[in-house]
């Protein structure tokens, strides 16, 4: 069932703005994501991710204010929507319910 | 405040979507300045650089249709959205209005690849424009003959005389018997040529050398098919090839096939200077049997040329012992006119007419306007379906100008898909279609760019004719009487729709009827009683190496059973061209006649009128040339009278054939000896020892058997000679192919121009009914019976059907008048055809309209009358 569509890194992108709260904004997330799961995050593939989410109404914006460092733009801040959060609760419970699937022995693995 | 590089941000404001860009560019902004304090600008500017990079991509890129709608894209798309649902709605509708535009488009565009074909004959030459085909012009005593060869002299004395001519060839397509190994044909296509032939025709070497491949004796130059016939793999160039078991010919060059579209049509070249015997070496304005081309100077020299010959000529004459009403003249014709425009028969190939031409473009014409008429007829029918839709648009705010171009591209969705379907019958009916025209046609001519170009010019004509009066109809209804709903439907465009109907049909009648005219005509050609009995004949082909071994042939074949007769003569009673000189009463004239041996008549089954055959003594005495006192001849009926004499008096007169003194020996009954175009002219029958043709009458029983006991007798006698043989009637079906051609093609779009009229009446007649399933219900309570409302529905249609025939006949009347003065023997038109035809139209209108209308009068009126 393809209900709700959420991809590896789409999803992390969606806990991010969630971390974030109210701070969640192209800079920030990319910055939070970058230092908290120690990789490198490209400004193109966090704005397409942050696009296609908000196209699929998982995400919704808002206009900020603009500062001297950002040359007077103004930011852009996102929050989760409900059905984002649906989206979210169904993708995790999918993975807890493969994880409890999981037979214990499977996940004994010997180092030898 | 620090600025980064800025054309990587101008390259990014470029692409970016409008939307996004203020946002993006902050954050970018905002990443710069940190990294600009944190690891100085160089590499705060490359990462910038890789950051706009990387933000290139799907999603980011503003759209290239424009992310406002500013323009009435999607209006447009909408329009053709809702024109390809009401395709699918309607099936029917759209079945037969695609169905039928598609048959009228895929038959314009077969027929306009057979004009294409016919107007571009000969025009792949570089030269084309600068060749005139040389034709002689004799006149005897006021009878002018004009013959489509000319005599050796012309090529030469041409050169010498006028400084217009630059170069020229003779062909003079002998034929000719060729053996290599164990390979013996008889070459039909075997023509001598002057070495100029490849700098006047751009026919293309594939191997050898232009100048020097026949400009020696004993040279020959095949075409590629005939190098594949003779050598399959082996390498042709340097081997010999034996001709007509005499003289060994080198191959010096291998040439390109002749294109379908050549006048000029060979299977091997032979030079010119192999021509030993005087007739050919001697500069003669008689003896006749070479075909010239000349090249002239310039494109359109041919006029000053023309005006010049009479001249030269009139000062000749003296010189070829003619005066007063004998002359002797050259007329000259450009090339590319030859085909269709000879003004000589008796070219290389037979010609097309352009009349030809002109009646199949009119035809084909006339069949896509059946179709176009039917998506006109259909479409504005239905306009009240669409009156609702049109209401709503103008309410929202369409304007008319808008409705209309709605409408046109739905018709341009209709008739792309009708030409696409039409493209593929092409494909389909391609190689019925050339086999019905006789010609080797591709479609390749469609795929060139002018073609293309028409093809796009044919659907937007037809998008721009199908879909403006219906557009213009649909768009002037007024909203509030169709969402009132008190709109009339089926009213508007009646009177359209009718005179519609009656262009269709007046077609349709007017191509049945020609083609029942054509049909009797054939009809009457192939039963005609010719005088002579064309059936059950072999015609074998010799040559007169056969001359001595005839009378053991003879006796040969005839001891078979089946073989009832065996003659010789030099050509076949179907076709004879050849002319004598024959002097009656101090009278010289020229009188058609044939060689041939005493068998001739009784093989031939001649009716004598008076006097006897020829006996065996003079066939012997005329074969030795001992016949010295006089020779015996028969004459016709018609010279005969042309003479003033009865058939009784004419034996024993004494008269001057070939300059020597003849008797008639019997009178015949005249016979067709060329086309039912021309009326029998005098003719005379004399013997000499000629076999170029031996006819073989059979009895018509075992014919594989037979011809297989001629072939053997064949080998043992004439090893040399390849067996050939050909049927006498089928040889006569050829002198009528332009004409049996005419008439497949016409029944073909006679019954597609039927065909297609009556799908019209099909789907017009079934909108109608559903229309009137209320009246109809309302009728059958009251107590209508079927008859009555099966007249009540179709009686308008059949009207306008009878209109049709009133105008058609008077029409086509004239028009195969016209056909049939061209035969001299026609039969005459009677109105009882024509009054068939009106009938057939009426029955087939009828049965069209019945399905519908029957279906319709069944209904059960509680279907129609329940609802509302």
């Amino acid at each position: 069932m393809k209900k709700y569509q959420l991809g590896e890194f789409e999803e992390i992108v969606m806990l991010t703005v969630g971390i974030l709260y109210d701070e969640a904004y192209g800079v920030s997330i990319k910055k939070e994501i970058e230092s908290r799961l120690k990789r490198g995050v490209s400004v193109g593939a966090l704005q397409t991710a942050l696009k296609r989410l908000e196209d699929k109404g998982y995400l919704k914006s808002r206009e900020g204010e603009a500062t001297e460092e950002r040359a007077g733009r103004p930011k852009k801040y996102f929050t989760i929507t409900a059905y984002g959060k649906k989206a979210m609760e169904y993708t995790k419970s999918t993975r807890d319910e493969l994880w409890s699937a999981i037979p214990k022995v499977a996940l004994k693995v010997e180092f030898s | 405040m620090n600025i980064p590089p800025k054309l990587p941000l101008r390259f990014f404001r470029w692409y970016c979507h409008p939307k996004l860009r203020n946002s993006i560019e902050g954050d970018l902004m905002e990443l710069y300045n940190e990294r600009l304090k944190k690891s100085g600008k160089r590499k705060a500017d490359r990462k910038f650089i890789v950051d706009v990079l990387l933000l290139c991509r799907p999603g980011i890129i503003k759209p290239t249709e424009g992310y406002k709608n500013l323009n009435t894209y999607t209006m447009y798309k909408s329009y053709f959205k809702i024109g390809w649902r009401n395709l699918l709605r309607n099936k029917s509708y759209s079945t037969i209005n695609i169905l039928g535009l598609a048959i009228g488009i895929a038959c314009c565009l077969l027929v306009s690849i057979y004009i294409f074909h016919e107007l571009s004959y000969d025009r792949f030459h570089k030269n084309a424009d600068r060749i005139v085909r040389a034709t002689m012009e004799l006149s005897y005593n006021g009878n002018i003959t004009k013959i489509a060869v000319t005599g050796t002299k012309a090529l030469p004395e041409f050169r010498r005389v006028f400084p217009e001519v630059e170069n020229g060839v003779r062909l003079f397509p002998a034929g000719a018997v060729v053996e290599y190994r164990d390979k013996l044909f008889r070459e039909q296509g075997f023509v001598y040529a002057d070495s100029g032939f490849f700098d006047v025709f751009s026919f293309r070497l594939l191997e050898g050398n232009p100048r020097t491949a026949l400009n020696k004796p004993d040279q020959v130059v095949l075409t590629e098919a005939m190098a594949k016939k003779y050598f399959a793999n082996e390498e042709p160039l340097g081997k010999t090839i034996r001709v007509n078991n005499s003289k060994e010919f080198v191959i010096t060059g291998i040439v390109e096939d002749c294109p379908p579209n050549s006048q000029i049509k060979f299977d091997m070249l032979a030079s010119w200077s192999s021509l030993t015997d005087p007739v050919y070496t001697r500069e003669s304005w008689f003896d006749a049997s070479h075909y010239t081309y000349l090249l002239l100077h310039k494109p359109g020299m041919h006029e000053a040329l023309a005006s010049k010959i009479p001249a030269y000529f009139k000062a000749q004459d003296s010189n070829n012992d003619l005066s007063g009403k004998n002359y002797l003249t050259i007329r000259i014709q450009p090339l590319t006119e030859v085909h269709l425009r000879a003004t000589v028969e008796g070219g290389l190939e037979p010609g097309s007419d352009y009349r030809y031409v002109y009646i199949f473009s009119i035809v084909a014409l006339f069949i896509l306007v059946i179709a176009s008429a039917n998506y006109i007829n259909l479409t504005t029918a239905r306009a009240s379906d669409r009156a609702k839709e049109v209401g709503l648009r103008k309410t929202v705010g369409a304007l008319r100008k808008q409705l209309i171009t709605q409408f046109m591209s739905e018709s341009l969705v209709i008739v792309t898909a009708a030409l696409l379907m039409g493209l593929l019958l092409v494909a389909a009916l391609m190689p019925v279609f050339s086999t019905i025209a006789g010609k080797q046609l591709t479609s390749a001519f469609l795929l060139k760019s002018e073609s293309l170009f028409s093809i796009a010019a044919i659907l937007l004509f037809i998008s721009f004719i199908g879909g403006f009066y219906p557009s213009l109809v649909l768009s002037r209804f007024a909203p509030v009487n169709v969402l009132k709903g008190n709109f009339k439907t089926g009213v508007s465009g009646t009177g359209l729709r009718k005179s519609l109907i009656v262009v269709q049909f007046v077609i349709s009648i007017a191509l049945i009827a020609s083609t029942l005219v054509i049909h009797n005509q054939l009809e009457f050609i192939q039963n005609r009683k010719l005088g002579y009995q064309k059936d059950h004949v072999i015609v074998l082909r010799g040559d007169a190496s056969l001359t001595g071994k005839m009378p053991t042939l003879k006796s040969m074949l005839l001891n078979k059973p089946e073989i009832l007769g065996v003659t010789t003569c030099n050509q076949t009673p179907v076709f004879i061209p050849g002319k004598y000189n024959l002097t009656v009463n101090d009278q010289e004239m020229l009188i058609t006649g044939i060689r041939t041996d005493k068998d001739f008549n009784k093989t031939m089954g001649l009716t004598f009128i008076s006097g006897t055959d020829f006996t065996e003594a003079e066939e012997s005495a005329a074969f030795s040339g001992t016949d010295t006192l006089y020779r015996p001849v028969m004459l016709n009926e018609t010279a005969v009278r042309s003479f003033e004499w009865t058939p009784e008096e004419a034996i024993g007169k004494v008269v001057m054939f070939q300059g020597r003194r003849s008797m008639v020996k019997a009178v015949v009954e005249d016979f067709h000896f060329s086309s039912l175009h021309e009326s029998i002219s005098p003719f005379i029958i004399f013997m000499s020892n000629y076999t170029s043709r031996i006819l073989v009458r059979t009895s018509g029983s075992q014919v594989p058997e037979t011809l297989q006991y001629i072939s053997a007798r064949w080998n043992e006698l004439a090893p040399h000679l390849p067996f050939e043989y050909e049927f006498l009637d089928d040889q006569f079906n050829k002198l009528y192919s332009a004409e049996s051609k005419t008439g497949k093609l016409f029944y073909a779009f006679a019954i597609l121009g039927i065909g297609l009229a009556c799908l019209g009446l099909f789907g017009l007649v079934t909108f109608i009914a559903q229309q009137r399933a209320k009246e109809i219900g309302i009728r059958k309570i009251l107590g209508a019976s079927l008859s009555g409302l099966m007249i009540l529905l179709s009686k308008d249609f059949l009207k306008l059907v009878v209109v049709a025939s009133l105008i058609a006949l008077p029409i086509t009347w004239w028009a195969t008048e016209r056909w049939l003065q061209g035969f001299a023997y026609r039969v005459s038109t009677s109105w009882t055809e024509f009054a068939l035809t009106c009938v057939i139209a009426i029955v087939i209108a009828f049965i069209t309209l019945s399905v519908q209308v029957i279906k319709a009068a069944l209904a059960n009126p509680v279907d129609s009358l329940r609802s509302e």
